[in-house]
């Protein structure tokens, strides 16, 4: 059994302090640390400086997040620190206050990589489908919406701890006739993508939800629009898989993971500032 | 009520304090128009799970990727290893000497298991800036590269 990277958090500036040895195995893709893992090891908004070691099996990166808001984990801003295959050893100083970590192999020997983009990919394909499905009744989409992640969630209904979702969040506003006014509503769904028997990529739908403004009229919204968003989950999940079709065209696939923000280069030995509402790099190895 | 009025809640937050000194470059991510983003809000009114059985390539893929996600846990029954105790002991309180028996440890056999209570062995002496540093003396990156190439050999 061998080693893709491996790395250490340090709590003291310039590699001191008090330390966690880290690191992905032969074959592994990710090791996430919640925050109670950083907090068990009284690294949590404790850590101060990183190294990592690759061999030439694979980049590795350690990509560090930060909450200013509440959020779970692995989510909002980040700061991945990057090391090419074959670097040897790479070292970082910063302040950062970290919430949780996610160490990731990527470019992994013997594999090629295809990035897409997961808001550039399926921002125009959303749109379509959200006017398609409550176009004509009260509800409009409210802006843009965030593609993003939720990975080895805790706690979320219907989402298995061990899983890495693709999840898009949408506002909706609901214009109501006088005197009623307009209501501020949300929906949000949760996919995943796997490699199929025949090496295609693909998806399942996981979970979906919504929100809805408290009020006098939050039944009324809710009779309509709960139905629309249960039954969008298998629209939306039809639709996506006919975009992925598309990359049949690559050969077998051997894998799919995910990178936060875009990274559509990789980033080989460099540091990236990012936030994980912005995008979500969807990584085909084939 | 319009969604103007959750722009407390919705605005992305910039990262509290940015300092960063490492090797390559330091890339910025450019970031869609912000002032318009609303983000993600947690509070739910429902929710509910697939609305369709899993295609059966998925569930594989699933649990394909448990096993490739590697969690951090400490062996709890570690600490009666014969080996790692009788390290404990021929070391006599020496950090150094306990760190380089750990490591010869490994070396005799690289697999999963002894990389694990290596791990699991140096992560404790860690938990100290002077079992930090001890570490760093003994596990260079040119031990770690020929650990590396020893667990890349079938044991």
């Amino acid at each position: 059994m061998s080693l893709e990277f491996s790395g250490t958090l340090f709590s003291g500036s310039d590699w001191d302090g008090i330390s966690l040895l880290v690191g992905v195995g032969q074959n592994e893709r990710y090791s996430p640390l919640h925050d109670f893992n950083l907090l068990g090891q009284l690294l949590l908004r404790n850590i101060n400086s990183v190294d990592i070691v690759t061999s030439d099996e694979a980049d590795g990166n350690i990509i560090l997040f930060q909450n200013p808001q509440i959020a779970p984990n692995f989510q909002d801003n980040f700061l991945q620190l990057g090391a090419d295959a074959s670097f040897g050893e790479a070292l970082w100083n910063f302040v950062w206050p970290t919430d949780s970590v996610l160490l990731v192999a990527s470019n992994r020997k013997g594999r090629t990589e295809t990035r897409i983009s997961f808001s550039a990919g399926f921002l125009n394909q959303w749109n379509m489908f959200v006017d398609q499905e409550l176009g004509g009744g009260a509800a409009q989409r409210q802006g843009d919406p965030t593609f993003t992640w939720e990975m080895f969630p805790e706690d979320i209904d219907h989402l298995d701890s061990n899983g890495t979702y693709l999840k898009i969040f949408q506002p909706l506003a609901i214009s109501l006739p006088w005197p009623w006014g307009e209501y501020a509503a949300s929906l949000t769904y949760h996919i995943g993508l796997f490699i199929d028997s025949n090496g295609h990529l693909r998806c399942w739908g996981q979970r979906w939800a919504y929100w809805i403004e408290g009020g006098a009229k939050t039944g009324h919204i809710e009779s309509n629009l709960k139905p629309k968003v249960i039954a969008g989950l298998g629209i939306l999940v039809t639709q996506v898989n006919q975009m992925l079709a598309g990359f049949d065209a690559l050969g077998p696939l051997t894998d799919v993971y995910y990178l936060p923000g875009t990274q559509i280069p990789a980033l080989g030995t460099a540091t990236l500032i990012g936030n994980t509402f912005d995008d979500v790099t969807i990584v085909i190895e084939h | 009520m319009s969604w103007a009025s959750l722009s407390h809640l919705t605005k992305l937050g910039e990262p509290k304090k940015i300092v960063v000194k490492g090797p390559g470059e330091i890339i910025h991510a450019a970031r869609p128009d912000r002032a318009a983003k609303i983000a993600p809000i947690l509070t739910e009114t429902s929710s509910g799970g697939p609305t369709a059985p899993h295609p059966r390539g998925a569930v594989q893929f699933i649990e394909r990727q448990a096993k490739s996600t590697r969690r951090y846990k400490v062996d709890p029954k570690l600490r009666l290893q014969p080996w790692l105790n009788e390290a404990i002991t021929q070391s006599n309180q020496n950090l150094d000497e306990l760190v380089t028996k750990t490591i010869e440890h490994l070396r005799k056999a690289v697999n999963q298991q002894r990389l694990l209570e290596a791990q699991g062995a140096l992560n404790e002496l860690t938990r100290t800036p002077q079992g930090t540093a001890a570490v760093r003396r003994h596990l260079s990156t040119a031990t770690m590269k020929s650990i590396i190439q020893l667990s890349k050999r079938k044991v």
